[in-house]
């Protein structure tokens, strides 16, 4: 091959690769102009998603007197979290105790799932969560270690188990109180007991 | 129930006593119109609580309520409270209990009814409408965030299609006529707005405002489905980059 096919070679794929430059130059370009993944910019929402914004933010400032006071805060304190997170891109943050290891949510995914169940579970919430190997999937919760904070605390007993057996309402608790009251009336019946000794009532 | 089934040998009672007891005996009150609402209420609560007891791959139990759960809701003579009931039931099951994402799909679509302003020809308790919206945010939490999110005009396709009744039958049918590539999320957003501008129901706003925030975590985790690590500062900053840029 001559010195001038060299070059007319050199040419020809200098200008291929030129050219594929400034196709995916021209391709970045065209992707940026799209709406963008992660953002509502851009989208056919966007107008709905700023109106959201602007009335989650007034229901966070929630005033005057057509609720009460109660509600108003409660109204309140809802709206400012769903604010945080629709205007300032804020996850929400609560933290729950759980046999002793805490659970953090920091996510709506978490809290709406954790809302549900415990609307569902009321008063057996503490009990489920202690126990139920579903829950701790669904939450991320180390059963092993809340197993392992039980039998530290209560050797081996539950909260549950402890509520039951050892507190005030407890059915222990309940017996041995009605034990005091039926010896008490007995020492009461045998100290005033001289005075029907002879059959005689005053 | 949730209090005494906490050991092993209590869940598995309620597991023996399922189909001899628990089953029949709450089935029976929520199909006998002679029923109080107070024994049908309690029956659907029961049913609840038995979904988390049982726990996950017991599509068995949704398949045996399902039908008479959905019935109940359906029915405008039954109490708000005991349709309400009925329904975070029966998505409670799904979400729980259910292992057939397309089932929970058919649950979001019937959630998605109830909340309408109108349902079955008649306007809807405002109470009813927001238990539906929240128990479609709790099934929202299960499917993922391209098919809650995505389409509206951004790469990844939504679940396709708004969702009808047939009144004849009362089925739900696929409207495929318009909003192809939205995600669930992205069609429901019209209504919520509505619902936050116009309710006067607490509740109503309260699981409106709880769903947009769930939607609107659902589209920034869309953008860092690569950075899952990033703390908050980073995902404020970062989210949506795309990388050419």
């Amino acid at each position: 091959m001559s010195l001038s096919e060299n070059f007319k070679e050199v040419c020809f794929r200098s200008g291929r690769f030129l050219l594929t430059c400034l196709i995916l130059v021209g391709c970045s370009h065209l992707f940026i102009l799209l709406p963008q993944t992660g953002s509502w910019e851009g989208s056919d929402v966007e107008v709905i998603i700023d109106e959201l914004k602007q009335l989650v933010s007034e229901l966070a400032l929630t005033s005057g007197h057509h609720m009460s006071k109660k509600a108003k805060k409660e109204q309140r304190a809802t709206f400012r979290e769903i604010q945080s997170t629709l205007v300032d891109d804020e996850p929400p943050c609560d933290c729950i105790n759980i046999g002793g290891t805490t659970l953090e949510v920091d996510s709506w995914k978490e809290l709406i799932q954790l809302n549900f169940i415990r609307h569902c579970l009321q008063s057996g919430f503490q009990a489920q969560c202690m126990t139920n190997e579903t829950l701790w999937k669904i939450f991320g919760l180390d059963g092993t270690e809340i197993m392992a904070n039980l039998g530290m605390s209560g050797g081996g007993l539950s909260q549950f188990e402890k509520r039951m057996t050892m507190g005030k309402t407890s059915e222990a608790a309940k017996a041995a109180d009605q034990n005091l009251v039926k010896k008490r009336k007995n020492r009461t019946k045998a100290k005033n007991s001289f005075l029907t000794a002879d059959g005689d009532e005053y | 129930m949730t209090q005494y089934a906490c050991t092993d040998t209590t869940k598995d009672v309620i597991v023996y006593k399922l189909d001899e007891t628990i089953l029949p005996a709450t089935l029976f009150s929520i199909r006998s119109s002679s029923a109080s609402p107070a024994e049908q209420y309690a029956a659907c609560r029961c049913l609840e609580a038995t979904a988390i007891l049982l726990g996950y791959g017991n599509d068995d139990f949704i398949e045996r309520m399902e039908e008479p759960l959905q019935k109940v809701i359906k029915s405008t003579g039954r109490a708000i409270q005991v349709r309400l009931a009925a329904l975070r039931a029966l998505s409670l099951s799904y979400f729980i209990c259910g292992t057939d994402i397309m089932e929970v799909y058919h649950c979001m679509n019937f959630c998605e009814l109830v909340c309408q302003p109108k349902f079955r020809g008649e306007y809807v308790n405002e109470l009813l409408r927001a238990n539906a919206i929240e128990c479609w945010s709790l099934l929202a939490t299960v499917i993922e965030d391209s098919e809650l999110v995505g389409g509206s005009n951004v790469g990844g396709g939504g679940s396709g299609g708004t969702y009808v009744v047939d009144e004849d039958e009362g089925e739900v049918i696929k409207n495929t006529s318009n909003n192809e590539d939205m995600g669930r999320g992205v069609q429901m957003l019209p209504l919520l707005q509505k619902c936050l501008e116009e309710s006067n129901s607490m509740e109503l706003k309260t699981a409106c405002g709880e769903a947009v925030a769930l939607i609107h975590e659902a589209r920034l985790d869309l953008g860092l489905s690569n950075n899952d690590d990033l703390n908050v500062t980073q995902r404020k900053f970062q989210r949506g980059l795309f990388p050419l840029r």
